[in-house]
């Protein structure tokens, strides 16, 4: 079975003297031939089904595992990128409904425009707002009349006490 | 075609996940695998085991194979994979203990049939783990003494003298037995 390239002699010879490098040499080519006149049974062709078999099974396994996690890879990507699309967008939005600087004082300059030409129309709403709460104070007064419940109640139960003691009805 | 090249193309196939390529090389490196796990552990149910994972474990790493000899890189992956069986402490333990009740019924079984009477595995097993996986992957590997000496990271010479001295124990120990 050995079948080294390399000429076993010369090699020694680098190491040690010649008796000693071609003593070395046959001893190590005898023991090549004790492994070849002991040859191990081969594996049977069933043995070699099995490892084949099961090498195949674990790396059917190993690509399954490879796949699922580059899809699960690919999953958790697809979520970020969305998270993150998200983000911009609603970072975005919240940036359209900011007014701008110039729009919020051209708003206040309209209004002080409003309140210089129109103060007549501006009196009477305060006018009717004064009216409106002032009814409501009114009507709030009159409403609100605190009463003694526990009087009453303790009244009502004297009255019907009497009532059944002069009446006597049970009697027939 | 030479066959330098057909393993080429076999490699490239089972690079891009050939599964057919995949057991046409099963099939080229089981014997010499499951022989190299076998001197080394002389059970066949855990040759057969690491062998398994062997082929497995190359096949994760079958792209980082770019060139130089498919040989040296398999049994490299093999030699890896044997020591990091022994490493795990319970395996070495019940290795051990099952390979001492091994050669107790080896020893007291019918020496005249060769299939029980393995003389040359007993040797293996009675020599230290690093000299026997040194001669054993130097035969079954079919490396040259550079390769191995690469693979090992030492200089050649280091390599040449452990595998001398470890045949000559073996026959020592194979003519004690």
């Amino acid at each position: 079975m050995m079948n080294n390239k390399e000429h076993l002699e010369e090699l020694l010879l680098q190491f040690m003297d010649r008796k000693q490098a071609v003593e070395a040499a046959r001893e190590i080519s005898d023991a090549d031939r004790l492994f070849d006149a002991q040859p191990l049974p081969a594996l049977s062709r069933d043995r070699l089904a099995a490892v084949q078999a099961k090498v195949q099974l674990a790396i059917e396994q190993q690509r399954r595992r490879a796949s699922e996690i580059r899809w699960f890879s690919a999953a958790a990507s697809i979520v970020a990128a969305a998270l993150l699309v998200g983000l911009y967008v609603l970072n975005q939005a919240d940036k359209d409904i900011q007014i701008p600087a110039s729009l919020y004082y051209a708003t206040a300059l309209d209004w002080n425009r409003m309140n210089r030409s129109d103060d007549s129309a501006l009196s009477q709403i305060e006018n009717e707002l004064r009216d409106v709460a002032e009814s409501m104070k009114s009507l709030s007064e009159d409403t609100f009349k605190p009463v003694n419940t526990l009087s009453l109640d303790t009244m009502e139960l004297d009255e019907i006490e009497s009532l059944v003691r002069n009446t006597e009805f049970w009697k027939g | 075609m030479t066959e330098s090249s057909r393993l080429d193309k076999l490699i490239n196939r089972c690079k891009k996940g050939d599964p057919e390529a995949f057991n046409t090389l099963i099939e080229c490196y089981a014997d010499r695998c499951y022989a190299y796990f076998y001197r080394l552990t002389g059970r066949a149910d855990i040759s057969e085991e690491l062998l398994s994972d062997l082929f497995i474990r190359l096949f994760r790493k079958m792209r980082s194979y770019e060139s130089g000899s498919f040989d040296k890189w398999i049994f490299t992956v093999a030699s890896n994979l044997f020591r990091d069986s022994l490493r795990r402490q319970y395996r070495q333990k019940r290795l051990i203990e099952e390979k001492t009740e091994l050669l107790r019924q080896s020893e007291s079984a019918d020496k005249s049939n060769p299939e029980v009477f393995d003389k040359l595995q007993l040797a293996l097993e009675k020599l230290d783990t690093e000299t026997a996986e040194l001669i054993v992957l130097r035969y079954y590997s079919q490396m040259s003494f550079k390769e191995l000496a690469q693979m090992r990271q030492e200089p050649i010479g280091t390599t040449l003298s452990k595998v001398h001295r470890g045949i000559k124990k073996l026959r020592q120990i194979m003519d004690d037995l």
